[in-house]
């Protein structure tokens, strides 16, 4: 399980984020507060260095929820994301899917609205039809408004089932890249940043 | 508990009457009868079921031989194709999810069956998008999936023809945007598997195709029951 395909959030998390806020804060006032004294004495003077820290740290941690741990920032909605992929596709197609699982940790219902991605126009929630009998059955698909997660069940999004639509490709990733991805939930407009692998195949 | 039934107790043996006349024959010889039936429908179905994985029809019927037009913009019909098995679906290029699927399982079914095999084993893609899925638009496409793989067109009569005789069918649905030829299409999405012979002999749904290996077990029992 690739680290980026996978994330929780949870109280714990918010406390953890709320407490980045702070220390950034912090270090941005002190700085603008010092920023003459500092700079009017010299940058390895007792406040240039304490605030050289605070900065150092904050780097660090924004560095941190930079690279990945960004997921972590959702305080609500109370849910896991797990062995999301975008389907690699050939060069000549504009359109793609993603897969994903979304577990519901709360006791209050999510839905899945859409995302976003740099690389392509549109990220939209398609449901798979079927419509007719026996060897007439069609398959097709459908534009959703969104895709519910009970609370306590997952959201399969899976291979020839529903899925999140790709639309409008700008590049197209090879197999084994990583491509950025921003889902919505609601309530709330929720947004959560994945990196999540380009594969031929359901990763696992 | 009720006293009116007592009466019979005292009824003789030999005045029960002929056997036939006890219920209890009859319902033995109605359950009886029942069992073998139900035993004879399934049994029989089993039989011509063969363990296969896919769906067997039987008696298996010819397939249509089409006559369509490949990647390379090149006539191409069934019967070129006797002596193997032809696994065959319908589907078409802006299919973003269950075609990509499909191709993309059959593509592993067919690495999984080892180079001898292979040879005798041939995929087909039909587009029923006859308008935007040129031989052009097929090649960039369906041997993405695995180069073995041959996309097929045709003209539309020829397409709906094809459709028609397998039994499946598809549907252009409206553009949702703005764009014209940003429409969807819906269609059947049963693989056939048609025999050396050129019979239609066994049917999947497509989700049976993540089930690689009971694929190559069916195609591997189709050549050497041939």
């Amino acid at each position: 399980m690739s680290p980026f395909g996978r994330h929780e959030s949870g109280k714990r998390n918010g406390e953890f984020v709320r407490t980045i806020i702070r220390e950034t804060t912090t270090w941005v006032g002190q700085n603008r507060k010092n920023q003459g004294k500092a700079l009017a004495r010299s940058r390895t003077g007792v406040l240039g260095v304490i605030s050289e820290e605070r900065m150092l740290k904050a780097v660090a941690v924004l560095g941190m929820v930079w690279f990945g741990v960004s997921p972590l920032v959702a305080d609500e909605p109370n849910i896991r994301v797990d062995g999301a992929w975008m389907r690699a596709v050939p060069p000549s197609v504009s359109d793609t899917a993603i897969y994903l699982t979304i577990t519901n940790l709360g006791k209050d219902k999510v839905a899945l609205t859409g995302g976003k991605t740099l690389i392509a126009d549109s990220v939209e929630p398609m449901i798979t039809t079927k419509s007719g009998e026996g060897a007439k059955q069609e398959l097709g698909m459908a534009s959703v408004d969104s895709l519910e997660v009970p609370p306590g069940g997952k959201l399969v999004l899976e291979p020839g089932g529903n899925h999140l639509m790709v639309m409008g490709l700008k590049k197209h990733p090879a197999e084994g890249e990583k491509v950025n991805l921003t889902i919505t939930l609601e309530p709330g407009g929720h947004e959560i940043r994945l990196e999540i692998p380009v594969s031929r195949k359901p990763v696992s | 508990m009720s006293t009116s039934i007592l009466p019979n107790q005292k009824v003789q043996p030999n005045e029960r009457g002929p056997f036939w006349s006890n219920w209890r024959i009859w319902a033995a010889v109605v359950a009886l009868l029942f069992a073998l039936g139900i035993s004879i429908l399934f049994g029989s179905k089993q039989a011509a079921q063969r363990g296969y994985f896919g769906q067997r029809l039987f008696p298996p019927k010819e397939a249509f031989d089409f006559n369509l037009i490949n990647q390379d913009a090149q006539p191409f019909q069934l019967h070129q194709l006797r002596g193997k098995v032809v696994l065959f679906l319908f589907g078409f290029t802006h299919c973003p999810n269950v075609c990509p699927t499909s191709l993309t399982n059959l593509g592993a079914v067919y690495q999984k069956l080892g180079p001898e095999l292979r040879k005798q084993v041939q995929i087909l893609f039909l587009s029923v998008d006859a308008q935007r899925d040129t031989p052009t638009a097929l090649k960039n496409y369906v041997p993405w999936f695995d180069p073995s793989i041959i996309g097929l067109s045709g003209s539309k009569e020829a397409i709906d023809r094809t459709v028609q005789e397998y039994g499946g069918s598809y549907e252009i649905m409206p553009a949702s945007s703005k764009d014209p030829n940003s429409y969807g299409v819906n269609h059947s999405a049963y693989i056939y598997l048609i025999n050396p012979a050129g019979q239609l002999e066994l049917l999947y749904d497509n989700d049976k195709l993540v089930d690689t290996d009971r694929m190559v077990g069916d195609i591997r029992k189709v050549l050497t029951e041939k």
